[in-house]
């Protein structure tokens, strides 16, 4: 029998009994309660309901942890439909937590592996309820059958839109009594105003602090494949020792953040659903098809040839990989994704103008777009680092390649470096331009919402 | 050691809370796994609360006293010591006091941190070493119950479950989302099936959330609130005339003096509009029956007693009472049946002092009395299942009046404010560790709390100490006998079954399994329209008012001592009200503590409205002094844009160690009945802290 949680907010007070008697059940982490409580105006504006919400996992239908798992540690539960994680298959590379917007998957860095909400199914299997409905007082949290496959769940503050099919019911307010007729004479308006000026926004899950290990590893990853293709295109020496040596580097690199690095090899394992497996996989193809060209075929361009697609094809799969976690309008391109910096490295160490001229207009078009909005949100701009990722990115190697080209020693070389620089700096904003939803988060955006759709009204 | 086999035991919480839960505590490994509710209580049976799901931390915790500790000499800190080092030290210092100063110079004080029958070994220790000092009164809510006796003759009411068959509620300064979470169960089934809920209440609690109206009278206004609602019920005819005629004492009286309630002169004293007022007596004619279920920190002002009476009238006056749905939920000692006479009275001074316990200090005045106490003058303190230095009014003379102290014994499971003023620290057993039976104080079932585990380290449950002191006392096995059960589990488990003697339907074997409904209990109370009360009415006019309180006879309207609308100094002053409610996080000073509840509650902060913190420059997050003349806090503000105008509101409980501790800010001071703490008359300012 498929199973659901029914969640209904008449009756959940926050009592937050159901974050303990996960906690107890499943002794978590204390830092890392699988259930966690998000709260609608908890400042209580008095044109707004103040609403908890109690979220665990949502087990959905479609599960983004289970998909987008390189290692295949996840697997669904047949009996009860759990989504269930099974840590000894996990190498904490923590990607799942970028790609569920209900921030169900928990990292416990004692263990360096995943844990999560599982519908507590050793009670399920012997006849209990899972711990958090056991144990709530008011009845708000319920387990049920599971009969929401085509329904779509209404809007609930906190709990994000998404395609994922989450198993959740939820019994919405009553439309008469969603919150209290206050009898105090108060002004919404100004309310709402001084409201915003308090708001804390909750703490970040990715940024360039956590990640730059992969920053490195990424951008070291552009280098290659560029040099490479480089080298294939106009016939360059490449030492191939060097290079795979530089290869294994960033492979260490991409090794630094994951909790269980013995079980490193476990992310090959899901190529079939989860890009992070597949720009694994392409990665050693890489590696494998460039080491094989330049140490026993260099006189063969095919192989060469051969070797630059599936390099592109691992810069692709790092695009996708961020795709759940990036959010900057127009089909999400941005300017420091590694296709775009490959192609346009690639440009501009062939020093050939039909490549590094449209790569790099389409990414300085998409760094001023960013810039501009920016601007009108107040935040993000950074006028300093980004003249320079300007100067450095765009215009110091355009020169080198074209009007300074006699004058310096190299010049693609320099030029190189000066693109690599620019892109770090653009790199390392797309990290910060990363977020992954959080039901904290979404509370926050809902609220926001409200508000702003009340003072339309007034 | 003996060890408990592994298996699911039956318990219940015996803390000074309205649920008192009936448990399920799974024992694995000789450990507890887990804590759930016990189904077979029909009003806590859905849900455990999170301080209950805390005692996994709460009894492990590595923070826990383990053993006997004793104050390094000159310093602050402590070192553990043998127990008969710490025994032999007691005895001696309580064999000089008592041949220099008398025995009366030892202050028994015991709070209420834990239910149960075997809390009256103390007194019974007490008595054999030849006398010694105890408190009357009580910190948290005789005012309510005193006014309840003296209305309607007994603190009774419906089963928590009938409030499903409710029309109306009104959760009147009572926050049961935080204080009594189950309650919101029974209040959530009674709005499926229409019922209106109104909430009164200075702040938007998350009791109020769900609310049909919240009404935000000034603190300490009840009590005019309820007269003016009185008056239109009254002259509107929507009354009980037959109701009145038959149960009803004192109605003539009453319904004159409430004239002067108009509702413009009612808006004026309580900050309600006159259209709400009106409202609120329209949807009492419209709704009945009607519950109201009134919250202990509404009786803790100077004139809280007769506010009750007025309210009470409401449902006098309505017919209100002795109903399903209906009726006046404050308190339900219907499950205390061991002792023959019930609170308040049971914690009322003695008329004829028995020359042996002198019960002479009332607990809300505990600091100045203590210190004023002579022939003899305190020389000792023995504390247990309490923590007064952060929880009695007026810290600063509390804090003075034991430091004055020669000795003070405290018995603890923490390093509280309290027992860090300990020349002695003996470990306190927690609930699991010795079996006891308790009543509660909302529902109606008796329950054993039963023992689960043996007492970690060297922790000795208080009967224990008290019977090995009693043998370094050298008092013999038949003095002991009946009053002391001896150190072990078949003794404890001979002197509960004792006493259950008289309740043949109660063993402990039945006890064992479950809850059980008190002998007695009536699901409807007063349905047999039998009222304790001189008249045997429901007294709105009480003649033991006025005799034994002083009061008017009526449940007449006075201004709190101390408030905004009053004249005292301090009005003059301070124009901030100080609120210091219970939160869902701790029960007084016990639970906020432990690392699994203060995730949820990591520091004290005070709550202040958005115009009264814009008036004083203040921003959300910043640091505040609170202060009043008798002390002053440092804490970090919190705007709540849903709390009454004038008022602040810091939770209880916090300690002095934790950066709280409230109670610098309140002043030793008497409800006008019943011999309690009158906490919130209190007025303060609130200023920002220039860093």
């Amino acid at each position: 029998m498929k199973r659901a949680f029914r969640f209904d907010l008449n009756r959940c007070s926050g009592c937050h009994a159901c974050i303990l008697a996960c906690a107890n059940e499943n002794r978590s982490v204390l830092s890392q309660n699988w259930r966690q409580l998000v709260t609608l105006n908890e400042f209580r504006h008095p044109g707004l309901p103040l609403v908890h919400l109690s979220l665990a996992c949502n087990h959905c239908n479609e599960p983004a942890c289970l998909i987008n798992c390189p290692a295949n540690a996840y697997h669904r539960d047949p009996a009860s439909g759990a989504v269930v994680i099974d840590p000894d298959r996990c190498l904490g590379c923590a990607y799942c937590t970028w790609a569920c917007p209900f921030d169900a998957p928990k990292y416990n860095s004692e263990k360096g592996v995943i844990e999560k909400c599982d519908f507590c199914l050793e009670r399920l299997q012997k006849g209990s309820e899972p711990a958090c409905v056991t144990c709530c007082p008011t009845g708000a949290l319920q387990l049920v059958e599971r009969c929401i496959e085509d329904i779509d769940p209404p809007r609930i503050p906190g709990f994000s839109r998404t395609k994922l099919k989450p198993a959740i019911e939820f019994v919405p307010l009553r439309e008469n009594s969603s919150f209290p007729e206050v009898t105090a004479p108060q002004d919404p308006a100004a309310i709402s105003k001084a409201l915003s000026r308090m708001i804390i926004p909750p703490p970040r899950k990715i940024s360039l602090h956590s990640e730059w290990a992969l920053l490195i590893f990424t951008t070291l990853v552009t280098i290659l494949v560029s040099l490479f293709t480089v080298g294939v295109w106009r016939s360059w020496q490449l030492n191939p020792l060097v290079f795979l040596a530089a290869g294994t580097g960033a492979m260490f690199f991409s090794l630094i953040h994951l909790g269980r690095k013995e079980r490193a090899w476990r992310a090959l394992c899901n190529w079939r659903t989860s890009w992070l497996s597949l720009e694994i996989l392409f990665y050693f193809l890489f590696m494998g098809s460039s080491g094989l060209f330049l140490l026993f075929l260099p006189n063969l361009p095919f192989w060469g040839w051969i070797g630059t697609a599936v390099g592109f094809c691992t810069l692709f799969a790092i695009d996708r990989i961020y795709q759940v976690a990036m959010k900057v309008g127009p089909g999400n391109f941005h300017s420091g994704q590694t296709m775009f910096n490959g192609l346009y490295l690639t440009g501009i160490l062939a020093a050939a103008p039909l490549l590094y001229v449209p790569a790099g207009l389409l990414k300085l078009g998409l760094y001023l777009h960013r810039k501009i909005l920016a601007y009108r949100k107040k935040s993000g701009i950074r006028p300093f680092f980004s003249l320079l990722r300007v100067i450095a990115g765009f215009i110091v190697p355009v020169l080198f390649i074209t009007v300074l080209r006699k004058k310096i020693f190299l010049p693609p070389l320099f030029a190189a470096i000066a693109v690599v620089s620019g892109d770090l700096i653009d790199r390392g904003e797309f990290y910060q331009d990363l977020e992954a939803m959080t039901p904290r988060q979404q509370m926050l955006n809902d609220f926001l919402q409200c508000m702003q759709s009340m003072e339309k009204e007034v | 050691m003996k060890i408990h086999s592994d298996g699911i035991y039956s318990t219940a919480c015996p803390r000074n809370c309205y649920s008192t839960c009936s448990l399920q505590v799974h024992l694995e490994n000789g450990r507890i796994r887990r804590i759930e509710p016990h189904p077979d209580n029909l009003a806590t049976g859905r849900g455990v609360c999170l301080k209950g799901l805390s005692y996994i931390d709460r009894v492990y915790s590595p923070e826990r006293i383990l053993q006997p500790l004793k104050r390094r000499a000159g310093a602050h800190d402590f070192m553990p010591i043998s127990w008969s080092e710490a025994l032999d030290t007691i005895a001696a210092e309580l064999v000089r006091i008592r041949d220099v100063w008398g025995a009366q110079s030892l202050l028994y004080y015991s709070g209420s941190g834990t239910k149960g029958l075997l809390n009256s070994v103390g007194l019974e220790f007490w008595r054999l070493y030849g006398g010694c000092t105890t408190t009357y009164g009580d910190l948290c809510w005789p005012a309510g119950l005193e006014a309840t006796r003296l209305t309607l003759g007994d603190n009774k009411h419906n089963a928590p479950w009938d409030l499903e068959n409710a029309r109306l509620i009104v959760l009147w300064g009572k926050n049961a989302a935080e204080t009594n979470v189950q309650q919101m169960l029974h209040i959530d089934h009674a709005r499926e099936k229409g019922a209106m809920l109104i909430v009164i209440d200075p702040r938007r609690t998350d009791s109020a959330e769900r609310a049909d109206l919240l009404v935000q009278p000034r603190p300490g206004s009840d009590g005019a609130l309820a007269l003016g609602i009185a008056r239109i019920l009254i002259n509107k005819g929507w009354i009980d005339n037959n109701f009145i005629s038959h149960h009803v004492h004192g109605f003539k009286e009453f319904s004159e003096y409430v004239q002067a309630y108009t509702p413009e002169k009612t808006a004026r004293i309580s900050d309600v509009p006159a259209a709400i007022i009106e409202r609120l007596a329209a949807a009492i004619h419209e709704h009945p029956p009607l519950s109201i279920c009134a919250g202990f920190g509404m009786q803790r002002y100077t004139n809280s007693g007769q506010a009750f009476r007025a309210i009470i009238a409401l449902l006098a006056i309505t017919g209100q009472i002795a109903k399903p749905g209906a009726g006046w939920i404050y308190a339900n000692l219907q499950s205390h049946i061991f002792s023959t006479v019930r609170d308040p009275v049971d914690s009322f001074p003695p008329q004829v002092p028995d020359g042996v316990i002198r019960v002479a200090i009332s607990t809300a005045l505990l600091g100045p009395q203590m210190l004023e106490l002579s022939d003899p003058p305190l020389k000792m303190a023995w504390v247990e299942r309490g923590n007064p230095i952060s929880q009695n009014p007026g810290t600063g003379k509390v804090l003075e009046a034991f430091r004055s102290l020669d000795f003070r014994v405290v018995i603890e499971q923490f390093l509280t404010d309290t027992a860090r003023e300990a020349d002695i620290i003996l470990p306190a057993k927690s609930f699991f560790e010795q079996s006891d039976i308790i009543g509660a104080y909302w529902h109606p079932y008796i329950q054993l709390k039963q023992k689960i585990i043996e007492p970690p380290g060297q922790v000795k449950p208080e009967s224990e100490v008290y019977w090995l002191l009693a043998k370094r006392l050298g008092l013999s096995v038949q003095q002991l006998s009946g009053k002391i059960p001896d150190p072990d589990d078949s003794a404890v488990e001979a002197f509960l079954e004792s006493k259950l003697a008289p309740f043949p339907e109660l063993t402990l074997e039945r006890l064992r399994r479950g809850p059980v409904l008190a002998p007695g209990t009536e699901e409807v109370a007063f349905a047999d329209f039998h009222f304790l009360t001189p008249s045997g009415k429901i007294e709105l006019y009480s003649a033991e008012a006025r005799d034994r309180w002083r009061l008017d006879p009526l449940p007449a309207y006075t201004e709190p001592e101390e408030s905004v609308a009053g004249t005292s100094t301090a009005a003059q002053r301070y124009f901030l009200n100080l609120l210091t409610p219970n939160t869902k996080n701790s029960i007084h000073s016990q639970f906020n503590n432990l690392p699994s509840i203060r995730q949820f509650s990591p520091k004290p902060v005070l709550t202040i409205g958005a115009a009264d913190a814009a008036s004083r420059g203040i921003a959300n997050g910043e640091p505040v002094r609170l202060f009043n003349d008798r002390g002053e806090l440092f804490l970090e503000a919190r705007i709540d844009f849903g709390l009454k105008k004038g008022c602040v509101c810091l939770a209880n409980g916090w300690w002095i160690s934790q950066g709280g501790g409230v109670n610098f800010l309140s002043l030793a001071r008497e409800t006008d009945m019943g011999y309690g703490a009158a906490f919130h008359d209190n007025l303060v300012e609130v200023e920002k802290v220039k860093l």
